[in-house]
């Protein structure tokens, strides 16, 4: 590893690796680790890899969500950008599902409720991330889901 | 008649079945827990002297069957069960079972939890106790003529409710009499599903109310206390959040008018055992009888930092047939307390319920602070109960103090892993309304923006890509380990680079 780029909503970070050194260091105990900032500040944290290239922090009271890329990578996505982005709606827990309210093809705007999921004895709408239009309904009414199904496939705008 | 308890069964999980042993320990008990099989690890189980596993893990094959919670007593010889709250807490099925196996019930009677459980024998209980009701009917209505008739004569919005039961089911605003025969159509359907009774009744709509409710002791020999009131109005889909005691609406002379009608209610219905009296208060300082919870509350805590009584033992003592230990004048009331409910459920999201693994807990700790919890870390939130992790509930000699008490150990309250709603509670005691006491029962659809508490500081961004390099290095992509640092300084050089989107 020689320079890596971090996202983090809108911000990337670049760390380049044996670049001039920075007044921080770690600790690492048994369930968090420490991280100890240049104003010797110390913080704990947890770090979960939820996928090759995405990495979810645990810190204070936030969850932050750091998506990792090379600089190899980062020439891919930047190609890639201009295609159409699949959105994959998948269930947040197992429930049922008790009603769909979009059809394919139609177009939702971000926080349209997509479909209710009844779970934990509460009906929870499930809405769409962003602009988008709906590609694909993998589910219908009345069907029982697990965590991680896939509901629906959309496709942003 | 009197008769002591040497053995209690807890029929029920979480923080309160913990809560309830704790007691029970202190008063020289032995306890007895039921689990169901996702909760083989959890706390309950192994802080009781013995724990039986009844069933499969949905509540309606373990915690709801009644069969197999006799059977459990019986067999570890207990003399008495207490259901907390929730599950068969305020069913009067499981209390005529368990007294026909000549087993003390720590609640009510069959008669008195029948009687209050049906909404509209409860409204028809507090009008004759002169406990003011909200206008409407105490009879539920035939068909959509009486209900226009009724309705026209009361005024719009009007609320209706189902009278088999609570939480929200069956319950509809209408503020037109174009809407309301689809409405009440769709009311009676909702309750008949819910709870196996089409009965709708009408009540003025009240706006803007605040949740105020009133703690009461009732013992076998004809006394009834009351222990103050509790301030609900923070709620989200009818369910509290945030309680506070005393309110800080209420004042000495509205006190005295809304306990005075608590106990006067109840000692109408002849009820024993502890019991909570809800009230709705309107903007103008009129109140009107809501309803009796027949039970143990979630938020009993902050009467008891108030108080130093333990609800609880007491619920056990008048159980036993012992008369009350205090009279009224002797119950001192000091300083304020605030319980907030730490659920895994995502503010940013509507209050999504989330389920998935504690990986680390740390609670805030220190002077006037309790803290009820039936999770610890590795435990599991699973879909099939209530996501409540924690009870934290502070005291202090004003409300201000305790406002900045629960702001302090909420900050320093940490839990990865799942999502909570901590970072909605710290906004709370931040926010300027809430701490002047401006607040009614919509105070969140009101006030709360989830923009407010979705902005993540720049340092903890930043803190977040340097640990998550470190960890890439650390690790190959199939997430193994390469090398183990135990202290490490890094040499990396970082830069920042805002995206425009």
């Amino acid at each position: 590893m020689n320079k890596l780029l971090l996202h983090i909503e809108n911000k990337v970070f670049t760390i380049e690796q044996n670049g001039e050194q920075a007044a921080h260091s770690f600790r690492y105990g048994t369930n968090a680790d420490f991280f100890i900032d240049k104003n010797n500040k110390t913080h704990r944290y947890l770090i979960n890899r939820l996928s090759d290239t995405e990495y979810e922090v645990w810190i204070k009271h936030c969850r932050i969500v750091v998506t990792v890329q090379d600089e190899q990578s980062e020439l891919i996505s930047v190609m890639q950008s201009h295609q159409p982005k699949e959105i994959t709606i998948k269930s947040p827990m197992p429930g049922l599902i008790v009603a769909v309210e979009v059809a394919p093809g139609d177009e939702v705007t971000a926080g349209a409720g997509l479909l209710i999921l009844e779970a934990m004895k509460m009906e929870n709408e499930i809405k769409s991330p962003a602009k988008a239009t709906v590609k694909k309904i993998e589910v219908g009414k009345g069907d029982k889901v697990e965590k991680g199904e896939v509901l629906m496939v959309l496709e942003a705008k | 008649m009197s008769r002591q308890i040497k053995k209690l069964l807890i029929a029920n999980r979480g923080e309160i079945a913990l809560r309830i042993m704790r007691t029970c320990k202190e008063m020289g008990i032995k306890t007895v827990a039921v689990y169901s099989e996702a909760d083989k690890n959890a706390p309950h189980v192994f802080h009781a002297d013995e724990a039986y596993l009844i069933g499969h893990p949905p509540a309606k094959a373990s915690y709801l069957d009644i069969s197999k919670i006799i059977e459990v007593a019986k067999k570890s010889t207990s003399d008495a069960i207490h259901p907390g709250y929730g599950f068969l807490s305020e069913n009067s099925d499981f209390v005529e079972a368990v007294t026909r196996e000549g087993i003390i019930f720590v609640g009510p009677s069959v008669e008195s939890m029948n009687l209050l459980g049906d909404k509209t024998a409860a409204r028809k209980l507090a009008q004759s106790a002169g406990v003011p009701i909200a206008p409407g009917t105490v009879e539920s209505v035939v068909d959509v003529n009486e209900a226009k008739h009724i309705a026209s004569e009361i005024g719009y919005p009007i609320l209706l409710k189902a009278a088999g039961g609570g939480g929200g089911k069956g319950m509809r605003v209408v503020r037109a009499e174009s809407e309301l025969s689809s409405q009440l159509n769709q009311a009676k359907g909702e309750a008949a599903s819910a709870f196996d009774d089409p009965r709708i009744f009408i009540e003025k709509y009240i706006e803007n109310p605040r949740h105020v409710e009133v703690q009461i002791l009732a013992d076998s020999h004809g006394n009834v206390i009351h222990l103050g009131e509790r301030e609900c109005s923070i709620q989200r889909r009818h369910q509290k959040i945030v309680e506070e005691s005393p309110s800080p609406v209420v004042d000495e002379t509205l006190r005295n008018k809304i306990t005075t009608a608590a106990i006067s209610l109840i000692k109408k219905a002849e009820y024993i055992n502890a019991a909570t009296v809800e009230f709705l208060l309107d903007s103008k300082g009129k109140f009107y009888f809501l309803e009796v919870n027949t039970r143990l509350q979630v938020e009993h805590p902050v009467t008891e930092a108030r108080t130093g009584i333990d609800i609880v033992a007491e619920q056990i003592r008048i159980a036993e047939g012992k008369k009350l230990p205090f009279s009224q004048q002797e119950i001192t009331f000091q300083g304020n307390s605030i319980e907030c409910r730490v659920y895994a459920e995502d503010p940013k999201n509507d209050f999504f319920p989330c389920t998935g693994t504690i990986q680390w807990l740390s609670s805030g700790q220190g002077i006037g602070v309790r803290e009820d919890r039936g999770v610890e870390i590795g435990s599991e939130i699973t879909p099939y109960y209530d996501p409540l992790i924690s009870k934290v509930t502070v005291w202090g000699n004003t409300r201000n103090e305790a406002l900045n008490r629960m702001l302090r150990v909420l900050y320093e309250y940490e839990i990865f892993g799942i999502e909570t709603n901590l970072s909605f509670c710290l906004w709370l005691m931040k926010n300027k309304e809430f701490r002047e006491g401006n607040f009614d029962t919509h105070f969140i659809e009101k006030h709360f923006k989830k923009e407010e508490i979705t902005v993540i500081p720049d340092d903890l961004k930043e803190i977040a890509a340097i640990v998550t390099a470190a960890y890439v290095q650390k690790h190959d992509t199939n997430g193994s380990a390469k090398l183990i640092l135990k202290n490490e300084i890094s040499n990396w050089k970082l830069n920042r680079k805002e995206l425009l989107r």
